[in-house]
Protein backbone atom coordinates (compact mmCIF):
# COMPACT_ATOMS: atom_id res chain seq x y z
CA UNK A 1 0.00 0.00 0.00
CA UNK A 2 1.41 3.36 -1.20
CA UNK A 3 1.46 5.71 2.19
CA UNK A 4 3.08 8.73 -0.06
CA UNK A 5 1.94 10.50 -3.16
CA UNK A 6 4.65 11.17 -5.25
CA UNK A 7 5.16 13.58 -7.99
CA UNK A 8 7.32 13.48 -10.98
CA UNK A 9 8.90 16.34 -12.17
CA UNK A 10 10.46 16.65 -15.91
CA UNK A 11 13.23 18.93 -16.06
CA UNK A 12 14.44 21.07 -18.96
CA UNK A 13 16.97 18.53 -19.95
CA UNK A 14 14.20 15.76 -20.05
CA UNK A 15 15.32 13.91 -17.02
CA UNK A 16 12.62 12.97 -15.07
CA UNK A 17 12.61 13.37 -10.91
CA UNK A 18 10.68 11.70 -8.26
CA UNK A 19 10.04 13.01 -5.88
CA UNK A 20 8.14 11.62 -2.19
CA UNK A 21 5.61 14.62 -0.83
CA UNK A 22 6.02 15.31 2.34
CA UNK A 23 2.60 14.91 3.64
CA UNK A 24 0.08 16.23 5.91
CA UNK A 25 1.62 14.73 9.03
CA UNK A 26 5.16 15.81 8.55
CA UNK A 27 4.22 19.17 7.54
CA UNK A 28 1.88 19.96 10.74
CA UNK A 29 4.72 18.08 12.52
CA UNK A 30 6.91 21.51 10.94
CA UNK A 31 4.42 23.68 11.64
CA UNK A 32 4.36 23.03 15.07
CA UNK A 33 7.76 23.15 16.14
CA UNK A 34 8.52 26.52 13.92
CA UNK A 35 5.60 27.89 15.72
CA UNK A 36 6.83 27.14 18.85
CA UNK A 37 10.11 28.18 17.98
CA UNK A 38 8.53 31.63 16.69
CA UNK A 39 6.05 31.70 19.55
CA UNK A 40 9.05 31.80 22.08
CA UNK A 41 11.16 34.49 19.85
CA UNK A 42 7.70 36.72 19.59
CA UNK A 43 7.37 36.17 23.52
CA UNK A 44 10.94 37.32 24.10
CA UNK A 45 10.14 40.65 22.01
CA UNK A 46 7.22 41.07 23.93
CA UNK A 47 9.38 40.73 27.11
CA UNK A 48 11.63 43.45 26.06
CA UNK A 49 9.13 45.54 24.48
CA UNK A 50 6.74 46.00 27.78
CA UNK A 51 10.47 46.22 30.02
CA UNK A 52 11.39 49.24 27.22
CA UNK A 53 8.06 50.87 27.83
CA UNK A 54 8.30 51.10 31.84
CA UNK A 55 11.82 52.38 31.31
CA UNK A 56 11.33 54.89 28.81
CA UNK A 57 8.17 56.18 30.54
CA UNK A 58 9.93 56.63 33.95
CA UNK A 59 12.67 58.42 31.79
CA UNK A 60 10.12 60.70 30.71
CA UNK A 61 11.23 63.96 32.47
CA UNK A 62 14.89 63.79 31.55
CA UNK A 63 14.33 62.89 27.82
CA UNK A 64 11.67 66.19 27.59
CA UNK A 65 9.58 64.29 25.03
CA UNK A 66 5.97 63.75 25.64
CA UNK A 67 5.50 60.22 26.77
CA UNK A 68 2.47 59.57 24.38
CA UNK A 69 4.78 60.28 21.72
CA UNK A 70 7.50 57.71 23.44
CA UNK A 71 4.43 54.88 23.58
CA UNK A 72 3.50 54.96 20.03
CA UNK A 73 6.96 55.36 18.81
CA UNK A 74 7.82 52.37 20.87
CA UNK A 75 4.72 50.36 19.86
CA UNK A 76 5.26 50.86 16.37
CA UNK A 77 8.52 50.10 16.31
CA UNK A 78 8.08 46.61 18.34
CA UNK A 79 4.86 45.84 15.96
CA UNK A 80 7.21 45.83 12.58
CA UNK A 81 9.89 44.11 14.73
CA UNK A 82 7.14 41.75 15.19
CA UNK A 83 5.65 41.51 11.64
CA UNK A 84 9.32 41.18 10.63
CA UNK A 85 9.85 38.25 13.03
CA UNK A 86 6.47 36.29 11.48
CA UNK A 87 7.80 37.00 8.15
CA UNK A 88 11.08 37.04 8.04
CA UNK A 89 11.43 33.77 9.86
CA UNK A 90 10.21 31.57 7.36
CA UNK A 91 11.41 33.39 4.54
CA UNK A 92 14.80 34.09 5.80
CA UNK A 93 15.50 30.44 6.61
CA UNK A 94 13.67 28.72 3.90
CA UNK A 95 16.28 31.10 1.52
CA UNK A 96 19.55 30.42 3.48
CA UNK A 97 18.78 26.68 4.39
CA UNK A 98 17.62 26.35 0.51
CA UNK A 99 14.05 25.26 1.87
CA UNK A 100 14.32 24.54 4.96
CA UNK A 101 13.05 25.82 8.51
CA UNK A 102 13.97 24.32 11.55
CA UNK A 103 10.95 22.38 12.14
CA UNK A 104 10.99 21.68 8.57
CA UNK A 105 14.57 19.85 9.00
CA UNK A 106 13.38 18.37 12.06
CA UNK A 107 10.59 16.94 10.45
CA UNK A 108 12.90 16.08 7.31
CA UNK A 109 11.14 17.74 4.45
CA UNK A 110 11.74 20.97 2.42
CA UNK A 111 10.59 23.12 -0.09
CA UNK A 112 11.35 23.24 -3.34
CA UNK A 113 10.35 25.06 -6.88
CA UNK A 114 7.84 23.42 -9.30
CA UNK A 115 10.60 22.66 -11.61
CA UNK A 116 12.89 20.86 -9.27
CA UNK A 117 15.28 24.05 -8.53
CA UNK A 118 15.90 24.78 -4.56
CA UNK A 119 13.38 27.63 -3.28
CA UNK A 120 15.22 30.88 -3.28
CA UNK A 121 14.02 34.11 -1.34
CA UNK A 122 10.86 35.24 -3.55
CA UNK A 123 9.51 31.95 -3.72
CA UNK A 124 10.39 31.80 -0.05
CA UNK A 125 9.11 35.78 0.71
CA UNK A 126 5.51 34.55 -0.98
CA UNK A 127 4.89 31.69 1.17
CA UNK A 128 5.66 33.71 4.32
CA UNK A 129 3.46 36.38 3.64
CA UNK A 130 0.68 33.48 2.50
CA UNK A 131 0.95 32.11 5.36
CA UNK A 132 -1.80 34.07 7.85
CA UNK A 133 -4.10 33.65 4.67
CA UNK A 134 -3.54 30.08 4.88
CA UNK A 135 -3.91 29.57 8.72
CA UNK A 136 -6.85 31.46 8.84
CA UNK A 137 -9.95 28.74 9.31
CA UNK A 138 -7.37 26.24 8.34
CA UNK A 139 -7.96 26.89 4.69
CA UNK A 140 -4.30 25.63 3.97
CA UNK A 141 -4.91 22.48 6.01
CA UNK A 142 -7.69 21.44 3.71
CA UNK A 143 -5.87 22.38 0.63
CA UNK A 144 -2.86 20.11 1.60
CA UNK A 145 -5.46 17.52 2.39
CA UNK A 146 -7.42 17.63 -0.75
CA UNK A 147 -5.11 18.39 -3.42
CA UNK A 148 -3.23 15.86 -5.57
CA UNK A 149 0.12 18.17 -5.07
CA UNK A 150 -0.34 18.75 -1.17
CA UNK A 151 -0.28 22.58 -1.53
CA UNK A 152 -1.70 25.16 -0.14
CA UNK A 153 -2.48 29.03 -1.02
CA UNK A 154 1.07 30.05 -0.54
CA UNK A 155 2.50 26.82 -2.67
CA UNK A 156 0.16 27.49 -5.85
CA UNK A 157 1.20 31.10 -5.94
CA UNK A 158 5.03 30.75 -5.28
CA UNK A 159 5.03 27.45 -7.63
CA UNK A 160 6.40 25.42 -5.16
CA UNK A 161 6.48 22.09 -3.56
CA UNK A 162 7.08 20.38 -0.30
CA UNK A 163 9.24 16.84 -0.50
CA UNK A 164 10.38 14.72 1.82
CA UNK A 165 14.49 15.23 2.04
CA UNK A 166 16.53 12.56 0.19
CA UNK A 167 17.41 10.02 2.97
CA UNK A 168 21.33 10.65 4.41
CA UNK A 169 22.69 7.59 4.94
CA UNK A 170 22.78 7.31 8.29
CA UNK A 171 26.16 6.49 9.31
CA UNK A 172 28.79 4.56 8.09
CA UNK A 173 28.87 0.83 9.98
CA UNK A 174 32.17 0.02 11.55
CA UNK A 175 33.09 -3.95 10.89
CA UNK A 176 35.29 -5.27 13.42
CA UNK A 177 38.64 -6.53 12.43
CA UNK A 178 37.98 -10.21 13.06
CA UNK A 179 34.78 -9.51 11.02
CA UNK A 180 36.44 -8.61 8.20
CA UNK A 181 39.38 -11.59 8.25
CA UNK A 182 36.17 -13.86 8.38
CA UNK A 183 34.58 -12.20 5.44
CA UNK A 184 37.41 -12.62 3.44
CA UNK A 185 37.32 -16.12 4.78
CA UNK A 186 33.93 -16.42 3.53
CA UNK A 187 34.26 -15.27 0.02
CA UNK A 188 36.43 -18.18 -0.63
CA UNK A 189 34.10 -20.46 1.22
CA UNK A 190 30.74 -19.23 -0.88
CA UNK A 191 29.31 -17.85 -3.83
CA UNK A 192 28.13 -14.19 -2.47
CA UNK A 193 26.35 -13.82 -5.48
CA UNK A 194 23.27 -15.87 -4.00
CA UNK A 195 22.73 -13.12 -1.77
CA UNK A 196 20.29 -10.40 -3.63
CA UNK A 197 21.14 -6.71 -3.27
CA UNK A 198 18.20 -6.60 -1.16
CA UNK A 199 19.53 -9.33 0.74
CA UNK A 200 22.32 -7.25 1.28
CA UNK A 201 20.13 -4.16 2.25
CA UNK A 202 18.78 -6.21 4.63
CA UNK A 203 21.59 -7.04 6.54
CA UNK A 204 22.45 -3.09 6.55
CA UNK A 205 19.34 -1.94 8.07
CA UNK A 206 19.50 -4.29 10.79
CA UNK A 207 23.35 -3.62 11.32
CA UNK A 208 22.71 0.16 11.37
CA UNK A 209 19.64 -0.07 13.68
CA UNK A 210 21.04 -3.04 15.87
CA UNK A 211 21.90 -0.05 18.63
CA UNK A 212 18.54 0.89 18.95
CA UNK A 213 16.97 -2.33 19.41
CA UNK A 214 16.40 -4.24 22.98
CA UNK A 215 19.07 -6.99 23.35
CA UNK A 216 16.73 -9.52 23.46
CA UNK A 217 14.96 -8.87 20.02
CA UNK A 218 18.57 -7.63 18.73
CA UNK A 219 19.45 -10.93 19.00
CA UNK A 220 16.22 -12.76 17.81
CA UNK A 221 16.08 -11.12 14.90
CA UNK A 222 20.05 -11.29 14.11
CA UNK A 223 19.65 -15.32 14.77
CA UNK A 224 16.90 -15.38 12.12
CA UNK A 225 18.56 -13.41 9.58
CA UNK A 226 21.82 -15.55 9.73
CA UNK A 227 20.08 -18.97 9.99
CA UNK A 228 18.20 -17.35 6.38
CA UNK A 229 21.19 -16.65 4.82
CA UNK A 230 23.73 -19.79 6.04
CA UNK A 231 21.18 -21.46 4.35
CA UNK A 232 20.90 -19.41 1.44
CA UNK A 233 24.58 -19.71 0.66
CA UNK A 234 24.75 -23.54 1.03
CA UNK A 235 27.36 -22.96 4.09
CA UNK A 236 27.37 -26.58 6.24
CA UNK A 237 29.93 -25.38 8.54
CA UNK A 238 30.83 -22.00 9.13
CA UNK A 239 34.86 -21.32 9.42
CA UNK A 240 35.43 -20.19 12.86
CA UNK A 241 33.05 -20.33 16.16
CA UNK A 242 31.06 -16.67 16.16
CA UNK A 243 28.21 -15.09 17.13
CA UNK A 244 25.45 -14.30 14.79
CA UNK A 245 25.76 -11.09 14.68
CA UNK A 246 29.09 -11.08 13.82
CA UNK A 247 28.70 -13.63 11.36
CA UNK A 248 26.07 -10.93 9.11
CA UNK A 249 28.76 -8.35 9.73
CA UNK A 250 31.47 -10.76 7.79
CA UNK A 251 28.82 -11.09 5.39
CA UNK A 252 28.12 -7.27 4.73
CA UNK A 253 31.72 -7.05 4.83
CA UNK A 254 32.52 -9.71 2.37
CA UNK A 255 29.46 -8.55 -0.06
CA UNK A 256 31.00 -5.11 0.00
CA UNK A 257 34.52 -6.62 -1.25
CA UNK A 258 32.72 -8.47 -3.96
CA UNK A 259 30.99 -5.58 -5.21
CA UNK B 1 10.82 7.36 2.97
CA UNK B 2 14.42 6.32 2.50
CA UNK B 3 14.60 4.19 -0.26
CA UNK B 4 15.76 1.29 2.05
CA UNK B 5 12.79 1.11 3.99
CA UNK B 6 10.50 0.71 1.08
CA UNK B 7 11.88 -2.53 -0.18
CA UNK B 8 9.69 -5.35 0.26
CA UNK B 9 7.13 -3.01 0.27
CA UNK B 10 7.57 -3.36 4.01
CA UNK B 11 8.17 -0.12 5.63
CA UNK B 12 10.48 0.91 8.43
CA UNK B 13 10.73 3.16 11.26
CA UNK B 14 8.71 6.50 10.60
CA UNK B 15 9.31 9.84 11.09
CA UNK B 16 6.83 11.56 13.27
CA UNK B 17 5.48 13.11 10.77
CA UNK B 18 4.83 9.97 8.86
CA UNK B 19 3.32 8.15 11.61
CA UNK B 20 0.80 10.57 11.20
CA UNK B 21 0.36 10.86 7.30
CA UNK B 22 0.21 7.07 7.83
CA UNK B 23 -2.09 7.23 10.34
CA UNK B 24 -4.50 9.46 8.21
CA UNK B 25 -3.90 7.37 5.04
CA UNK B 26 -5.03 4.74 6.64
CA UNK B 27 -8.25 6.17 7.90
CA UNK B 28 -8.88 7.55 4.68
CA UNK B 29 -8.37 4.36 3.38
CA UNK B 30 -10.90 2.20 5.68
CA UNK B 31 -13.04 5.32 6.60
CA UNK B 32 -16.51 3.40 6.06
CA UNK B 33 -14.76 0.51 8.80
CA UNK B 34 -13.57 2.80 11.34
CA UNK B 35 -16.26 5.27 11.57
CA UNK B 36 -18.39 2.46 11.95
CA UNK B 37 -16.54 0.59 14.55
CA UNK B 38 -16.42 4.18 16.12
CA UNK B 39 -19.90 4.77 16.25
CA UNK B 40 -20.12 1.59 17.83
CA UNK B 41 -17.98 2.58 20.66
CA UNK B 42 -19.30 5.36 21.29
CA UNK B 43 -22.99 3.87 20.89
CA UNK B 44 -21.53 1.36 23.56
CA UNK B 45 -20.40 4.06 25.91
CA UNK B 46 -23.70 6.41 25.39
CA UNK B 47 -25.67 3.18 26.42
CA UNK B 48 -23.40 2.36 29.42
CA UNK B 49 -24.08 5.87 30.85
CA UNK B 50 -28.37 5.95 29.83
CA UNK B 51 -28.05 2.44 31.58
CA UNK B 52 -27.02 3.99 34.89
CA UNK B 53 -29.00 6.70 34.41
CA UNK B 54 -32.22 4.06 33.65
CA UNK B 55 -31.34 2.10 37.16
CA UNK B 56 -31.05 5.37 38.91
CA UNK B 57 -34.44 6.19 38.09
CA UNK B 58 -36.31 3.03 38.16
CA UNK B 59 -34.90 2.67 42.01
CA UNK B 60 -35.51 5.70 43.07
CA UNK B 61 -39.03 5.36 41.58
CA UNK B 62 -39.71 2.21 43.33
CA UNK B 63 -38.30 3.65 46.83
CA UNK B 64 -40.72 6.43 45.86
CA UNK B 65 -43.61 4.53 45.52
CA UNK B 66 -42.09 2.02 48.82
CA UNK B 67 -41.07 4.55 51.32
CA UNK B 68 -41.67 8.20 50.45
CA UNK B 69 -39.02 10.58 49.91
CA UNK B 70 -36.77 8.39 52.30
CA UNK B 71 -37.27 5.53 50.32
CA UNK B 72 -36.41 7.07 46.87
CA UNK B 73 -32.83 8.59 48.34
CA UNK B 74 -31.84 5.37 49.30
CA UNK B 75 -33.17 3.59 46.01
CA UNK B 76 -31.31 6.79 44.14
CA UNK B 77 -28.51 5.07 45.73
CA UNK B 78 -29.01 1.56 45.24
CA UNK B 79 -29.54 3.03 41.19
CA UNK B 80 -26.48 4.50 41.37
CA UNK B 81 -24.38 1.03 42.47
CA UNK B 82 -26.44 -1.16 40.00
CA UNK B 83 -25.60 1.71 37.61
CA UNK B 84 -21.84 0.74 37.42
CA UNK B 85 -22.44 -2.64 36.25
CA UNK B 86 -23.97 -1.16 32.34
CA UNK B 87 -21.49 1.69 32.30
CA UNK B 88 -18.34 -0.42 33.55
CA UNK B 89 -19.64 -2.84 30.08
CA UNK B 90 -20.19 -0.36 28.33
CA UNK B 91 -17.00 1.52 28.72
CA UNK B 92 -14.75 -1.75 28.42
CA UNK B 93 -17.04 -2.16 24.76
CA UNK B 94 -15.73 0.94 23.89
CA UNK B 95 -12.35 0.34 25.01
CA UNK B 96 -12.35 -3.17 23.00
CA UNK B 97 -13.63 -1.83 20.03
CA UNK B 98 -11.50 1.66 19.83
CA UNK B 99 -8.51 -1.21 20.16
CA UNK B 100 -9.82 -3.02 17.39
CA UNK B 101 -9.32 0.12 15.26
CA UNK B 102 -5.46 0.04 15.96
CA UNK B 103 -5.59 -3.10 15.53
CA UNK B 104 -6.67 -3.22 11.92
CA UNK B 105 -4.32 -0.11 10.75
CA UNK B 106 -1.60 -2.36 12.42
CA UNK B 107 -2.71 -5.23 10.44
CA UNK B 108 -2.71 -3.28 7.52
CA UNK B 109 0.55 -2.24 7.92
CA UNK B 110 2.11 -5.56 8.06
CA UNK B 111 0.18 -6.66 4.71
CA UNK B 112 -2.45 -8.93 6.61
CA UNK B 113 -5.17 -6.71 6.51
CA UNK B 114 -7.88 -8.49 8.62
CA UNK B 115 -12.28 -7.76 8.08
CA UNK B 116 -13.76 -5.90 11.31
CA UNK B 117 -15.83 -8.67 12.39
CA UNK B 118 -12.28 -10.54 12.21
CA UNK B 119 -10.44 -8.12 14.81
CA UNK B 120 -13.62 -7.76 16.89
CA UNK B 121 -14.00 -11.74 17.15
CA UNK B 122 -9.80 -11.88 18.40
CA UNK B 123 -10.63 -9.22 20.63
CA UNK B 124 -14.09 -9.96 22.35
CA UNK B 125 -12.96 -13.05 24.13
CA UNK B 126 -10.54 -9.91 26.23
CA UNK B 127 -13.44 -7.27 27.03
CA UNK B 128 -12.71 -8.31 31.06
CA UNK B 129 -8.79 -7.60 30.39
CA UNK B 130 -9.82 -4.37 28.74
CA UNK B 131 -12.13 -3.49 31.45
CA UNK B 132 -9.38 -4.14 34.28
CA UNK B 133 -6.78 -2.43 31.52
CA UNK B 134 -9.19 1.03 31.95
CA UNK B 135 -9.13 0.26 36.31
CA UNK B 136 -4.90 0.17 35.93
CA UNK B 137 -4.77 2.86 33.84
CA UNK B 138 -6.87 4.90 36.13
CA UNK B 139 -4.84 3.92 39.01
CA UNK B 140 -1.41 4.65 37.00
CA UNK B 141 -2.76 8.45 36.37
CA UNK B 142 -3.78 8.44 39.78
CA UNK B 143 -0.57 7.66 40.82
CA UNK B 144 1.71 9.89 38.21
CA UNK B 145 -0.67 12.81 39.50
CA UNK B 146 -0.46 12.37 43.01
CA UNK B 147 3.78 12.39 43.02
CA UNK B 148 3.72 15.09 40.57
CA UNK B 149 1.76 17.29 42.65
CA UNK B 150 4.14 16.14 45.87
CA UNK B 151 6.96 17.30 43.85
CA UNK B 152 5.55 20.34 42.40
CA UNK B 153 4.55 21.54 45.52
CA UNK B 154 8.28 20.40 47.23
CA UNK B 155 9.97 22.13 44.02
CA UNK B 156 7.62 25.29 43.10
CA UNK B 157 7.30 25.72 46.87
CA UNK B 158 10.91 26.15 48.20
CA UNK B 159 11.63 28.11 44.57
CA UNK B 160 8.99 30.42 45.45
CA UNK B 161 10.10 31.08 48.59
CA UNK B 162 13.67 31.65 47.54
CA UNK B 163 13.35 33.89 44.65
CA UNK B 164 10.42 35.85 46.62
CA UNK B 165 13.14 36.16 49.55
CA UNK B 166 16.05 37.24 46.73
CA UNK B 167 13.72 39.73 45.34
CA UNK B 168 12.10 40.96 48.16
CA UNK B 169 15.92 42.32 49.45
CA UNK B 170 16.87 43.64 46.15
CA UNK B 171 13.65 45.30 45.72
CA UNK B 172 10.75 45.70 47.98
CA UNK B 173 8.41 42.84 49.30
CA UNK B 174 5.35 43.27 47.22
CA UNK B 175 7.25 42.56 44.22
CA UNK B 176 9.47 39.95 46.12
CA UNK B 177 6.12 38.44 46.69
CA UNK B 178 4.39 38.68 43.53
CA UNK B 179 7.74 37.05 41.81
CA UNK B 180 8.09 34.73 43.88
CA UNK B 181 4.52 33.13 43.14
CA UNK B 182 5.18 33.25 40.02
CA UNK B 183 7.88 31.33 39.49
CA UNK B 184 7.02 29.11 41.95
CA UNK B 185 3.45 28.58 40.64
CA UNK B 186 5.28 28.09 37.02
CA UNK B 187 7.75 25.45 38.22
CA UNK B 188 5.02 23.70 39.81
CA UNK B 189 2.88 23.42 37.13
CA UNK B 190 5.48 22.96 34.62
CA UNK B 191 6.72 19.81 36.82
CA UNK B 192 2.99 18.34 37.43
CA UNK B 193 2.18 18.52 33.48
CA UNK B 194 5.76 16.98 32.66
CA UNK B 195 4.89 14.06 34.83
CA UNK B 196 1.21 13.33 33.55
CA UNK B 197 2.73 14.09 30.30
CA UNK B 198 5.46 11.33 30.79
CA UNK B 199 3.60 8.34 32.29
CA UNK B 200 0.55 9.30 29.74
CA UNK B 201 3.04 9.01 26.83
CA UNK B 202 4.44 5.68 28.35
CA UNK B 203 1.23 4.03 28.64
CA UNK B 204 -0.18 5.87 25.20
CA UNK B 205 -0.71 2.39 23.67
CA UNK B 206 -1.12 0.19 26.13
CA UNK B 207 -4.59 -0.85 25.01
CA UNK B 208 -3.76 -1.10 21.10
CA UNK B 209 -1.28 -3.50 22.38
CA UNK B 210 -4.06 -5.22 24.20
CA UNK B 211 -5.82 -5.83 20.88
CA UNK B 212 -3.14 -6.89 18.70
CA UNK B 213 -1.03 -9.14 20.79
CA UNK B 214 -2.54 -12.77 21.49
CA UNK B 215 -2.40 -13.97 24.68
CA UNK B 216 -1.34 -10.32 26.50
CA UNK B 217 -3.19 -9.22 29.29
CA UNK B 218 -4.05 -5.99 31.51
CA UNK B 219 -1.00 -6.13 33.47
CA UNK B 220 1.54 -7.71 30.46
CA UNK B 221 0.06 -4.66 28.29
CA UNK B 222 0.71 -1.92 29.98
CA UNK B 223 4.09 -3.02 31.06
CA UNK B 224 4.93 -3.73 27.46
CA UNK B 225 3.80 -0.37 26.18
CA UNK B 226 5.72 0.90 28.62
CA UNK B 227 8.78 -1.20 28.09
CA UNK B 228 8.22 0.05 23.79
CA UNK B 229 8.58 3.80 24.89
CA UNK B 230 11.40 3.93 26.82
CA UNK B 231 13.30 6.09 23.94
CA UNK B 232 10.43 7.58 22.61
CA UNK B 233 9.08 9.64 24.35
CA UNK B 234 9.62 12.66 22.39
CA UNK B 235 9.11 11.14 19.25
CA UNK B 236 5.69 10.59 21.14
CA UNK B 237 5.25 14.63 21.48
CA UNK B 238 5.77 15.27 18.35
CA UNK B 239 3.01 12.55 17.20
CA UNK B 240 0.64 14.09 19.88
CA UNK B 241 0.79 17.97 18.91
CA UNK B 242 0.91 17.05 15.02
CA UNK B 243 -2.43 14.66 15.93
CA UNK B 244 -3.63 17.11 17.83
CA UNK B 245 -3.56 19.93 14.95
CA UNK B 246 -4.94 17.49 12.36
CA UNK B 247 -7.84 17.15 14.12
CA UNK B 248 -8.14 20.79 15.46
CA UNK B 249 -10.46 22.19 12.64
CA UNK B 250 -12.78 19.23 12.91
CA UNK B 251 -13.01 19.21 17.23
CA UNK B 252 -12.55 23.14 17.13
CA UNK B 253 -16.39 23.25 14.98
CA UNK B 254 -18.16 20.78 16.71
CA UNK B 255 -16.34 21.06 20.20
CA UNK B 256 -14.50 23.68 21.32
CA UNK B 257 -16.73 26.43 19.43
CA UNK B 258 -20.10 25.56 20.94
CA UNK B 259 -18.41 25.70 24.26
CA UNK B 260 -17.39 28.59 24.24
CA UNK B 261 -20.29 30.21 22.58
CA UNK B 262 -22.31 28.19 25.44
CA UNK B 263 -20.56 30.17 28.15
CA UNK B 264 -22.32 33.58 26.82
CA UNK B 265 -26.01 32.21 26.70
CA UNK B 266 -28.16 32.63 29.84
CA UNK B 267 -28.29 29.91 31.80
CA UNK B 268 -31.84 28.75 32.09
CA UNK B 269 -34.76 28.28 30.25
CA UNK B 270 -35.71 25.73 27.87
CA UNK B 271 -33.18 27.07 24.93
CA UNK B 272 -30.36 26.94 27.02
CA UNK B 273 -31.48 23.02 27.36
CA UNK B 274 -31.83 22.50 24.28
CA UNK B 275 -28.68 24.28 22.97
CA UNK B 276 -27.07 22.40 25.84
CA UNK B 277 -28.36 19.03 24.64
CA UNK B 278 -27.42 19.87 21.18
CA UNK B 279 -23.83 20.94 21.92
CA UNK B 280 -23.29 17.73 23.39
CA UNK B 281 -24.44 15.60 20.19
CA UNK B 282 -22.41 17.97 18.39
CA UNK B 283 -19.40 17.28 20.85
CA UNK B 284 -20.52 13.51 20.64
CA UNK B 285 -20.12 13.43 16.55
CA UNK B 286 -17.19 15.21 17.09
CA UNK B 287 -15.32 12.52 19.10
CA UNK B 288 -16.90 10.30 17.15
CA UNK B 289 -15.36 11.20 13.99
CA UNK B 290 -11.73 11.86 15.40
CA UNK B 291 -11.43 8.75 17.50
CA UNK B 292 -10.31 6.39 14.69
CA UNK B 293 -7.51 9.07 13.61
CA UNK B 294 -6.12 8.63 17.51
CA UNK B 295 -6.72 4.71 17.44
CA UNK B 296 -5.16 4.57 13.54
CA UNK B 297 -1.92 6.73 15.09
CA UNK B 298 -1.39 4.44 18.12
CA UNK B 299 -1.62 1.56 15.81
CA UNK B 300 0.78 3.02 13.57
CA UNK B 301 3.31 4.03 16.41
CA UNK B 302 3.30 0.39 18.15
CA UNK B 303 4.51 -0.58 14.22
CA UNK B 304 7.03 2.27 14.26
CA UNK B 305 8.02 1.08 18.02
CA UNK B 306 8.41 -2.69 17.16
CA UNK B 307 10.23 -1.89 14.29
CA UNK B 308 12.45 0.59 15.88
CA UNK B 309 13.16 -1.91 19.26
CA UNK B 310 12.40 -4.88 17.42
CA UNK B 311 13.26 -5.16 13.87
CA UNK B 312 9.57 -6.24 13.12
CA UNK B 313 9.88 -4.89 9.74
CA UNK B 314 13.38 -6.43 9.27
CA UNK B 315 11.79 -10.15 10.09
CA UNK B 316 8.47 -9.48 8.25
CA UNK B 317 10.59 -8.45 5.35
CA UNK B 318 12.64 -12.00 5.73
CA UNK B 319 9.54 -13.60 6.32
CA UNK B 320 7.63 -12.74 2.85
CA UNK B 321 11.20 -13.22 1.06
CA UNK B 322 11.72 -16.72 2.67
CA UNK B 323 8.51 -17.77 0.83
CA UNK B 324 9.92 -18.01 -2.47
CA UNK B 325 13.11 -19.52 -1.12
Amino acid sequence: MPFFNTVTIRTPESVELEFVLAGVGSRAVALTLDYLCLGSGLLGLAVIYSFLLVRLLAMDSVLSIPSETVQLWVTAIAAVLAFTLYIGYFALFETWWYGQTPGKRYAKIRVIRDDGQPERLPQATLRSLLRPIDDILFIGFFCILLSKTEKRVGDWLAGTLVVQNDAVASGEIQVPERSQAIGIDLLALVDITDLSPDDCATVREFLQRRSAMSPKAKILVSDQLARRFKAQLRLETLPTEMTTETFLEALYWAYQRQE
Amino acid sequence: MTPSAQQGNQLGPLNPGDVVSAALRLYKDRFKTFVQLAALATLWLVAGLAGMGMAIALLAGVGLGLGGDGGAIAGGLLGFLVGFAPLLYGSAKYYAISGVIGRLSFQDLINQPETSLEARRQVAPRLGQFLFLGFLLMLAYLAAYLVGALAALIAGGSVGFLTAGIFSALINEPVGAVIGIIFGGILGLGILLVALIWVASRLFIAEVVLAIEPRQDAGGSMSRSWELTQTAIMRIQIVFLATFLIQLPIVSVTNYIPSILLEFLPADGIVYGITTALSLLLSLVGSLVVLPLWQAVKGVLYYDLRSRREGLDLSLRQASDGEGV
